[in-house]
């Protein structure tokens, strides 16, 4: 736990330097509505880093997440086709997204497959579903409340409504993660899988939660999505599970499973925000930023290892003597 | 080497006949030669970038940057052709296998030297990559106008009746195939897929073996990449963008176990022919071309649990086995108080 | 000691870590076609010897010599060209691999670059036969017993003409039976001149297995002598420095009524109508073999392993669990075999591993974990246990086995059970932690819980038990009271097929 306290500080001080050189290179950078802007964008991908994170803390993974925010919007624009209310349209697209997310538990959890396996498949098929239901055609015509969600800001400030949503989520998710039972049995999980059920935790149950809140987050992204684009389409979210797998890596959580906070998640978050922002900014290309993207990933984890080895040697110098 | 192995193959050329057969039944063209053929390039460059994602996969790692080590290759080797229209096929060859090596090898340096896990070290060299030859690229299309005959000739080249692309796919399935079942280094990937702690106690030298499978992916990828354009003529960087479903897809399929350790080069290959006739099963059949991706899930959450449910069989059969033979041990021996 | 000049000696060998000595002048001697014995608590210095012998570390001090001269190991490989081979604790094999190919990983037989698959198999089975191993070598390793798998280790030794063969606790991990394997094939090394260092918890092992024994305690070696010439109460004395009396402290305590009544549990695909009732107050050793149905039954109980047939009553009241949630409603705890694998989240304070049984308990309305009250949870059991750490948020994985495993004996009595199950409690702990764990169980029982002994260690069961159930292959074979328990006659049941109780009045059968 203390090295990923020093995580999380190194995160702020990334946070902190992206800030300033942002404000370097565009005059225009840190004020109010620039920022507003920088966040609404990455909402989405902040949404569904959150039950990422959980999933990935139980040992597991979820690589359909793109897709189920697709099937979603393609859910979500099939209701509104039939001339279902918004409200209701939202409803059966929460649904779908729980049903799908409940699809990937039950085989990870009660089949007891590689969720690696499992979710590469329903990549697929969620995204073939979404597809078939919708075709090549693209819904709009929202009502203007709709539209606000994802662009819109409450009024008099410049959060984004988006923001707002994130921020409800993300202290549910803390809570849930750090505080209770629950969470703790997650890690307990995501370390030792055996002595979790021998321990009287059940195990499965708790794998299958997991990738439903997954499902259920992909659907509230997909209605930020949706709203934020004006339009749902079944290519909705294509490749999604690149940038959250990135954001809940780069917070500090390990990809094996059993540590990690949703705080470094959400600083992470922020730190590829302000750098995608800031590069559009300084003219750089979006395919551009990718790279830099990329090798903020890549840069951090090699420090991450340094400072694990250092961190080790220690803890061995000091079992050793004593 | 065991008979599962065996019989794991057998029960995948099977499955591929019994779809082909359903294919055929309703659509007959299927067995039309020129169909054939397509089907067969199809598969061909998704079987070779396969190859070596399933050996990655053996050694118990992952490689998620595939597709864009494919487009890399493919577009820095063309682009290099546009401007030398005179230049030698082996050069452009040259070109997108260093390419891929160099790629390859960054993998390699990021698992074995940085220790990062594999999932994540390619998730991010996904983005760089990608990103790299989009911003190479600046928004260009290399297409077939401007790019020599000789170029495309490559896949059109045929021996004995059967595309060359074909042959090369089948010889690199057979050579690897075989290295990794009677070479000394491909029993040690198995060895370190399985138990890599044991395998570092043995003596087998990890981080050699491992940056051994990531270059020779990069590798296998950079040639690919070449072919790639040779194949569709026109070439730009956001090329391949789902290669490496496609990859760990007909490797999971084909048997590999996504933990190491188990399945073959060979299993592989036919995995990613299965795909290929689906796709053409669903083209051919009329069905809606959004099919495809439905159908393509469906069959390797299929055969996944297939393969989940048979290895639970056995694991209960040599289960019971065992308690047989319980209680029919000697005293302790030596002194026992 | 021995008239036989040594093939390997150590000589004065010291080892420090950082400011600590842990080996401190010791002298060792390996002859050919002899066992030597190595014995000591945890914390004595066995590992470092053993680590020092194949190469991994290198000693500060003394010298090693191989056939008179002196030598000193470039890291393992180096050893292994000297003849010096390890068969550790945890065989290292791959499950996927043949037999053949585990024994030469790394170094098959070739002819023109591909691996010459004829020669492997006949030399592998050339090599097993030799130490009258019948194991089709063709077999992937996954489908062998761990003992199998030890031999195939021994089988890789052979391969490499190792002349001295350190055996790291190899007994720990297989049952009774495997072990028998075992030392048939260290009597076949013996007579083919190889020199074995052999290491062990067992008392027994140590004394009836080494021609000779060492004794170290703390980093330094108490005595060598003969086996012969000690007993086992004079080999543990010199272990922990103390009198062994103080090892089964069970006090007499008042037997109550009948808490948990078990009737024809049958299931797990052998055991077999297996009986019993269980007192307040009383512990009831549960003694077999690996393989015998003993954790079998402890996880039918615990509601891990779904039961094919039998009932089984708490406090009169008929119980089903079906998972061990609820058998810990139902006042059940479950100590597991597997301190690593079933027992601890190692990364885990001591605080989080010590409450994870009643964390649910622990928390409020919405779930939320009163981190007050399980602070001082942690902290009486921590002290109750007399855990050696410096505070509750210690790391678990960085204690000590004796010091882990009280952590888990807290974590399974702060749930405060009626019936504690305990599964292997002291199996690969030191003898002073052994003792500490006795000490507490015994209390336990004194205030009239119910507890269920599970072991393989003859004189643990006998010190600690009120009464001794013996199972083989799945079924309950003999019952001892506590007054007429005679340990020959009690290993006998529990390992032979074709002992006959009519032959040993002292006992009673089974109903």
């Amino acid at each position: 736990m203390g090295v990923l306290a020093r995580w999380e500080a190194f995160l702020v001080f990334v946070l902190a330097a992206t800030l300033a050189l942002g404000a370097l290179a565009s005059p225009y950078f840190l004020t109010a509505s620039n920022l507003s802007i920088a966040v609404a964008g990455v909402m989405p991908t902040a949404i569904v880093a959150l039950p990422m994170t959980l999933v990935i803390v139980c040992g597991e993974i979820d690589i359909s997440v793109g897709s189920i925010v697709g099937l979603c919007a393609a859910s979500l624009a099939v209701c509104r086709e039939q001339g279902l209310g918004i409200e209701v349209s939202m409803l059966a697209s929460l649904a779908v997204g729980m049903l799908a997310g409940a699809l990937n538990g039950a085989i990870v959890a009660y089949v007891g497959l590689p969720s690696l396996v499992v979710t590469i498949g329903t990549l697929a098929l969620y995204r073939g579903i979404a597809q078939i239901i919708l075709e090549e055609r693209g819904v709009t015509g929202f009502p203007d409340w709709y539209q606000e969600i994802g662009f819109g800001t409450v009024p008099g400030t410049p959060i984004p409504w988006s923001a707002l949503i994130f921020v409800a989520f993300f202290l549910c998710f803390a809570v849930f993660l750090h505080a209770t039972h629950r969470g703790r049995a997650l890690f307990a999980i995501g370390n030792n899988r055996e002595a979790a059920r021998f321990s009287g935790i059940d195990v499965r149950r708790a794998i299958l939660g997991v990738f439903v809140a997954s499902g259920g987050l992909c659907a509230v992204a997909a209605v930020v999505l949706t709203s934020y684009l004006a339009s749902a389409r079944s290519d909705t979210a294509t490749g999604l599970e690149l940038p959250v797998i990135t954001a809940v890596v780069l917070g500090g959580v390990s990809i094996f499973g059993g540590s990690g906070t949703l705080g470094g998640v959400l600083i992470a978050v922020l730190v590829l925000a302000f750098v995608q922002n800031a590069l559009g900014l300084a003219g750089v290309t979006p395919e551009a930023q990718q790279i830099v993207t990329g090798c903020v990933l890549v840069l951090t984890l090699v420090l991450f290892g340094a400072a694990r080895a250092l961190r080790t040697a220690a803890l061995f110098r000091r079992v050793r003597a004593g | 080497m065991s008979g599962l192995l065996r019989v794991r193959e057998a029960g995948l050329v099977l499955a591929l006949l019994v779809i082909c057969a359903g294919v055929t039944l309703r659509e007959p063209r299927f067995l039309n030669g020129a169909n054939l053929e397509q089907v067969a390039l199809s598969a061909t460059l998704v079987c070779i970038v396969a190859l070596g994602e399933a050996l990655v996969i053996i050694a118990r790692q992952v490689d998620l940057s595939v597709g864009a080590i494919v487009a890399s290759s493919a577009f820095v080797s063309a682009d290099w052709l546009s401007k030398h229209p005179g230049g030698s096929m082996v050069f452009v060859f040259a070109i997108g296998c260093t390419v891929g090596l160099a790629m390859g090898a960054g993998n390699a340096l990021l698992v074995v030297a940085a220790r990062i896990p594999a999932i994540v070290a390619t998730l991010g060299t996904l983005a760089i990559y990608r990103g790299a030859v989009i911003v190479f690229a600046g928004g260009r299309q290399i297409s077939a106008t401007i790019l020599p005959d000789s170029y495309q000739a490559i896949a059109q080249v045929r021996v004995l009746h059967v595309p060359l692309l074909v042959w090369i796919a089948v010889a690199l399935t057979l050579v690897l195939g075989w290295a990794a079942s009677y070479t000394r280094t491909g029993r040690n990937l198995y060895a370190l897929g399985s138990d890599p702690e044991s395998a570092r106690f043995v003596g087998i030298n990890e981080g050699w073996h491992l940056a051994l499978v990531f270059v020779l992916s990069g590798l296998l990828c950079g040639f690919v990449g070449v072919l790639w354009g040779a194949r569709f003529g026109t070439v730009d960087a956001v090329l391949a963008p789902d290669l490496h479903f496609q990859a760990i897809s007909a490797v999971v399929v084909g048997g590999v176990s996504i933990f190491g350790g188990s399945g073959s080069v060979y299993g592989a290959a036919i995995g990613a022919v299965i795909f290929a006739v689906l796709q053409n099963g669903v083209q051919l059949l009329g069905l809606n071309q959004f099919w495809l991706q439905a159908v393509t899930g469906a069959a390797i959450l299929g055969t996944v649990i297939l393969y989940s449910l048979l290895a639970r069989r056995a694991e209960r059969a040599e289960r019971e086995g065992r308690r047989r033979s319980v209680g029919l041990g000697l005293n302790r021996g030596v002194g026992a108080g | 000691m021995n008239a036989v000049a040594p093939v390997l000696a150590l000589q004065g060998v010291s080892k420090r870590f950082g400011p600590i000595e842990v080996l401190t002048g010791v002298d060792l001697d390996l002859a050919g076609g002899r066992v030597h014995a190595l014995a000591g608590e945890n914390g004595a210095g066995k590992s470092t010897v053993v680590k020092i012998i194949a190469g991994i570390i290198r000693a500060d001090g003394g010298t090693l010599r191989l056939d008179g001269a002196p030598v000193v190991f470039q890291g393992a490989a180096d050893a292994r060209r000297h003849g010096v081979a390890v068969v550790h604790q945890h065989p290292a094999v791959f499950p996927d691999l043949t037999v053949a190919e585990n024994i030469f990983i790394g170094r098959q037989p070739r002819r023109g670059g591909r691996i010459d698959w004829t020669a492997m198999y006949a030399t592998a089975h050339e090599l097993l036969l030799r130490l009258r191993m019948e194991i089709d070598v063709r077999l992937p390793v996954k489908a062998l017993g761990i003992a199998e798998r030890q031999a195939i280790e021994i089988v890789k030794a052979l391969s490499l003409d190792a002349r001295v063969l350190i055996m790291d606790e190899p007994t720990s991990t297989i049952s009774s039976r495997e072990v028998d394997r075992l030392f048939e094939i260290v009597a076949t090394l013996k007579r083919q001149g190889v020199a074995i260092l052999f290491i062990s918890h067992f008392i027994d092992e140590i004394l009836g297995l080494g021609d000779d024994v060492t004794i170290l305690r703390s980093g330094r070696r108490v005595i060598s002598c003969p086996a012969a010439s000690l007993t086992p109460e004079q080999t543990v004395r010199h272990m922990i420095g103390a009198d062994p009396g103080a090892l089964f402290p069970k006090a007499a305590a008042a037997i109550g009524a009948p808490v948990l009544r078990v009737r024809n549990l049958s299931g797990a695909g052998f055991v077999e109508d297996v009986s019993f009732d269980l007192g307040a107050g009383e512990i009831l050793g549960l003694f077999g073999l690996v393989g015998a149905g003993r954790s079998e039954i402890a996880q039918m109980l615990f509601g891990i392993v779904t039961p094919d047939r039998g009932e089984m009553h708490i406090a009169g009241t008929r119980a089903e669990p079906r998972s061990p949630q609820e058998a810990m409603r139902l006042g059940l705890s479950l100590l597991p075999e597997d301190r690593h694998l079933q027992g601890l989240v190692l990364p885990f304070p001591i605080r989080a591993n010590a409450t994870l049984t009643v964390l649910r308990r622990l928390s409020g309305a919405l779930g939320l974990v009163n981190r007050g009250e399980e602070n001082a949870l942690a902290r009486e059991y921590v002290a109750r246990m007399r855990v050696v750490a410096s505070g509750i948020e210690q790391v678990t994985a960085t204690l000590s086995g004796g010091n882990q495993q009280k952590v888990l004996l807290a974590k399974w009595l702060i749930p405060a059970p009626r019936v504690l199950i305990l599964d292997q409690p002291t199996r690969g702990i030191d003898v002073g932690a052994k003792a500490e764990i006795h000490r507490i169980v015994s209390q336990l029982a004194a205030q009239g819980m119910a507890i269920i002994l599970i072991s393989d260690d003859a004189p643990e069961v006998i010190g600690m038990a009120d009464r001794i159930l013996v199972l083989r292959a799945g079924r309950l074979v003999a019952t001892f009271e506590r007054d007429a328990v005679d340990q020959q006659a009690m290993m006998l049941a529990a390992a032979h097929t074709t002992w006959d109780q009519a032959t040993t009045p002292a006992l009673q059968a089974t109903p």
